[in-house]
């Protein structure tokens, strides 16, 4: 036969002492409160005619303060009782308790308590002597992989041993996996009846919901914390070479507090190239009020490919100084090289068109006079990703499937008027033509499909040409012909036409947060790792690991209250703990005995 | 400190207290009486009949009818004033001034009124029953006598209105006027006693003496209320519907005791110790008495 008691996780003689206390105090209270003030009056006679009146005719007047304090006294016991942590015990059943160590990255944590393991060790090396005999005790530490720290049957000394061998892990624990060795344990077959207690930092993981009676300690604190939530680069479309930065931080505690924020690029991309000094684009100190978020837009300039480091130092919060974690203190991107573009310029001398080619930062331009351009041939032309040809004309036989032409045939015109322009096409996107002259400039002859960019007249000037395998831009014009060549609309539309033509665009990378993998496409390359400290970071999991950890805290932190830092205990349910309902019972009772005694209810 | 200063004795000269002929007394007054006798006041004609005074017969009537015909006149009387005054534990109360205070300044006013009239006027004290009564009013000589007197009663003890009135009519107390000065804090006896007075034929005058905390307690809370005539105790929480209920409750015992007043023909009037200005309680008390007289 099955007997069951009642135990409590408190020793007896403070379940005991607490218990004499709330009982001694609640007698002592309406003892106290029964001492009234002495009044003389002339005759008792109509007092008694009144308290007879006003007599409350649905309890008995004597009966019901009596009543009220028995109430009283069992809330207060209950309450007791309660917060006394009960337990049922069992003396004949073989019950098993199994308890979950959080042994995730965060548990290594320094809050304002002190290191969360070393409090989450104690609390459960104390549970675990408490449990009582004919209880079995199997301990699982939950890390990136779950495993027995106390197997089941082991003693309870080789705890302490075991558990010096544990420590958190480098990521966060696996707990579907600790789940899945908790029901492996408990569905043993002498395993009729099972708890399960979870220590960890955080709110219970989902994949516990399915079990019953488990119990949570919270070793979470509020800690405060400042993170960078948010990194990334990218090119600016606009502006060859130039790339902005976005730094995302949040202030994810409950106090004001400054911030120094650093923003730096690293230089020493180029395998290569010798370790060059790292150039600062950000360095301010900047204050933040409690749980507020700021994102910064940071302007950096390089072709190159440009590691980008964001640092987050000196944090200062009023009353403490203490950043909960430092992982989230630092963070990655990279903004990738400017793509190379391998022009081949033919002209007899066209400075205009060359300075215009040199301000792209990504172009790797050749030039050839128009003599030695017409032995070429179409197979050693294709090494070029584009050609310019000023005043030239591809060799009879010879094509390419990238071309901008200036000063391309047609029907002479003496100082044309510009007439109309398509500016919505992207070779004119953001060009401007207001006041452009032309001294002189021929007059395509259009082809079917062509596109006129540039018009004076019915005549067009400025031709787009596309077929399935190639792409030519027709100026009718050279820029020495041309007033545009003084305006800032010439290497712009220098730039959309190579662009155009060579069927590229500026890459806009991807935000490339903490840990993100950005090796080139052969995947033989992983820039990251040539940070020295990113060094730990060697292979993309691993670095996704980190980057869940840094996330999963900031989250936590809002989660984990302030009253969580301690080892509270509460229960599975979804509603109120029954330490609250019995405290509120109190309340009430003593509530409503108030009430009946200011409304005259009670004699 | 004399009781009838001498601010209180002028506005008492201007008062006289009506007394109803049937409640005279048996000597020469100033009161109609309904004994026909030897007046001044002309009352009626009677046949003569042998036997009577000669003096009195109406010569003008006898030539005019030729019947011998009597003239009546009523005989002025005095009367007997009888002022109870309640000196039971209760009076002590009051805040400005006590109950007890303002009544022996009533009754000593009943007193030196009915003086003035040349009534005999005698003091009563009462609690459980009547106690010793002072000497009869006749003179101005009296006076300090019944300061003496009034001065030298002491409240304290219970109330029983009803034994002291059968006391009074056991001492075979002619009829008269009786002013009783009481608190009226007990719920039973003064409605049978003020009824009694009128079935003996007295002339019924109540002056009801009371103060606010009587009337309407303020004071809420847990209470241990002490009554201080018994020493009885009572624990009662103050709350207001409580209050409340008290109030109607002494108030509607105060009605009913001024309709037993009332119904025994006398007259019941209401001044309150904690309220009292002076010697404005004078025009509270003989209201009935100056409105008569057409005021002050």
């Amino acid at each position: 036969m099955n007997v069951f008691g009642l135990g409590f996780g408190l020793p007896g003689a403070v379940v005991g002492m607490l218990a004499a206390f709330a009982a001694i105090s609640v007698v002592l209270i309406y003892l106290l409160r029964t001492k009234p003030k002495r009044q003389p009056v002339s005759n008792l006679s109509f007092w008694a005619l009144a308290a007879k009146d006003t007599q409350p005719r649905l309890l008995s007047a004597s009966r019901l303060p009596w009543l009220a304090m028995l109430l009283s006294l069992l809330c207060a016991l209950l309450l007791i009782a309660v917060m006394a942590r009960p337990k049922h015990v069992s003396s004949s059943e073989v019950g098993l308790e199994i308890f979950v160590l959080d042994a995730g990255r965060t548990m290594g944590v320094h809050d304002a308590l002190g290191s969360r393991w070393t409090r989450a060790v104690s609390e459960l090396e104390r549970r675990v002597r408490q449990v009582g005999d004919g209880t079995d005790v199997v301990v699982i530490a939950a890390a990136e992989r779950p495993r027995v720290v106390l197997a089941r049957g082991a003693s309870e000394a080789e705890l302490g041993p075991a558990l010096t061998r544990v420590e958190p892990s480098e990521s966060s624990a696996d707990w579907q996996r600790a789940y899945d060795a908790v029901m492996a344990i408990a569905g043993s077959p002498d395993a009729r009846r099972f708890s399960v207690t979870l220590i960890t930092d955080g709110a219970a993981p989902a994949s516990f919901d399915g079990i019953e009676g488990m119990h949570l300690i919270g070793m979470g604190a509020a800690a405060s914390n400042i993170s960078i939530t948010g990194f990334s680069a990218r090119r600016d479309a606009e502006a060859v070479g130039e790339y902005s930065v976005f730094v995302s931080l949040l202030n994810d505690a409950s106090l004001d507090g400054t911030f120094r924020l650093q923003v730096s690029e690293q230089r020493s991309a180029q395998p290569d190239a010798p370790a060059a000094e790292p150039v600062l684009l950000f360095d301010e100190t900047i204050p933040m009020s409690a749980g507020e978020a700021k994102t910064f837009t940071i302007q950096g300039f390089s072709a190159l490919e440009s590691p980008l480091v964001a640092q987050v130092s000196n944090a200062a919060w009023r009353g403490t100084a203490s950043d909960a974690l430092a992982v989230d203190d630092v963070a990655y991107a990279l903004v990738p090289a400017l793509g190379r573009t391998r022009v081949l310029l033919v002209t007899a001398g066209d400075p205009y068109l060359e300075a215009a080619l040199s301000t792209h930062a990504g172009l790797e331009v050749s030039v050839m006079e128009p003599s030695a351009f017409s032995r070429e041939s179409t197979e050693s032309l294709a090494v070029y990703d584009a050609l310019v040809l000023s005043n030239a004309a591809l060799p009879s036989g010879v094509s390419h499937p990238s071309v901008v032409a200036f000063g391309a045939a047609g029907t002479p015109l003496l100082r044309p008027t510009l007439s109309a322009a398509l500016l919505s096409h992207p070779v004119l996107a953001g060009a401007r033509f207001d006041g452009v002259r032309f001294s002189r400039a021929n007059a395509i002859a259009q082809a079917d499909g062509d596109h006129a960019l540039l018009r004076a007249g019915d005549d067009a000037i400025a031709v787009v040409r596309e077929t399935e395998t190639s792409r030519a831009v027709l100026f009718g014009f050279v820029p020495a012909d041309s007033s545009l060549r003084r305006t800032e609309s010439m290497p712009l539309v220098v730039h959309h036409a190579l662009a155009y033509v060579t069927r590229r665009h500026e890459q806009s990378p991807l935000p490339l947060r903490l840990g993100s993998v950005s090796a080139d496409a052969s995947g033989a390359r992983d820039p990251l790792t040539m940070h020295a400290g990113f060094r730990a970071a060697a292979s993309g999991e691993r670095a996704n690991a980190i980057t869940r950890v840094a996330v999963g805290n900031t989250e936590r932190a809002e989660s984990v209250s302030e009253s969580a830092v301690a080892t509270q205990e509460f229960g599975r349910a979804r509603g109120p703990s029954l330490v609250s309902i019995a405290a509120g019972l109190f309340a009430a009772v003593l509530l409503l005995e108030w009430l009946l005694y200011h409304r005259g209810r009670l004699a | 400190m004399k009781i009838l200063t001498s601010s209180l004795r002028r506005a008492l000269d201007a008062i006289r207290l009506p007394v109803r002929a049937s409640s005279t007394a048996n000597r020469q007054g100033g009161h109609r009486s309904p004994v026909l006798a030897s007046g001044v006041e002309f009352a009626d004609h009677r046949p003569y009949v042998p036997g009577d005074d000669s003096r009195r017969i109406d010569w003008r009537a006898y030539l005019r009818h030729g019947q011998l015909t009597l003239r009546q006149f009523e005989e002025e009387r005095d009367a007997r004033v009888v002022v109870l005054l309640d000196l039971s534990g209760s009076m002590i109360r009051g805040d400005v001034e006590s109950k007890l205070e303002l009544g022996r300044r009533v009754a000593a006013a009943f007193a030196y009124v009915s003086l003035k009239q040349h009534d005999r006027a005698i003091v009563i004290p009462f609690g459980e029953t009547l106690e010793r009564e002072s000497a009869p009013l006749r003179a101005a000589s009296d006076l300090p006598e019944l300061d003496r007197f009034i001065h030298q009663s002491e409240a304290g003890g219970g109330t029983d209105f009803l034994v002291a009135v059968r006391a009074l009519a056991e001492n075979d107390f002619p009829r008269g006027v009786v002013v009783v000065v009481s608190d009226l804090m007990k719920p039973e006896g003064f409605a049978e006693g003020f009824r009694m007075l009128g079935a003996l034929g007295h002339q019924l005058r109540v002056v009801h003496v009371q103060c606010d905390e009587d009337i309407d307690p303020t004071t809420r809370g847990e209470l241990e209320l002490e009554d201080v005539e018994t020493g009885e105790k009572m624990l009662v929480r103050a709350t207001r519907p409580l209050l409340a209920a008290y109030k109607r409750i002494v108030a509607e015992h105060h009605e009913r005791f001024r309709d037993a007043c009332v119904r025994a023909g006398g007259r019941f009037a209401t001044i309150n110790s904690d309220h009292v200005v002076d010697d404005t309680w004078v025009r509270d008390v003989f209201q009935p008495d100056l409105s008569r007289m057409g005021g002050r």
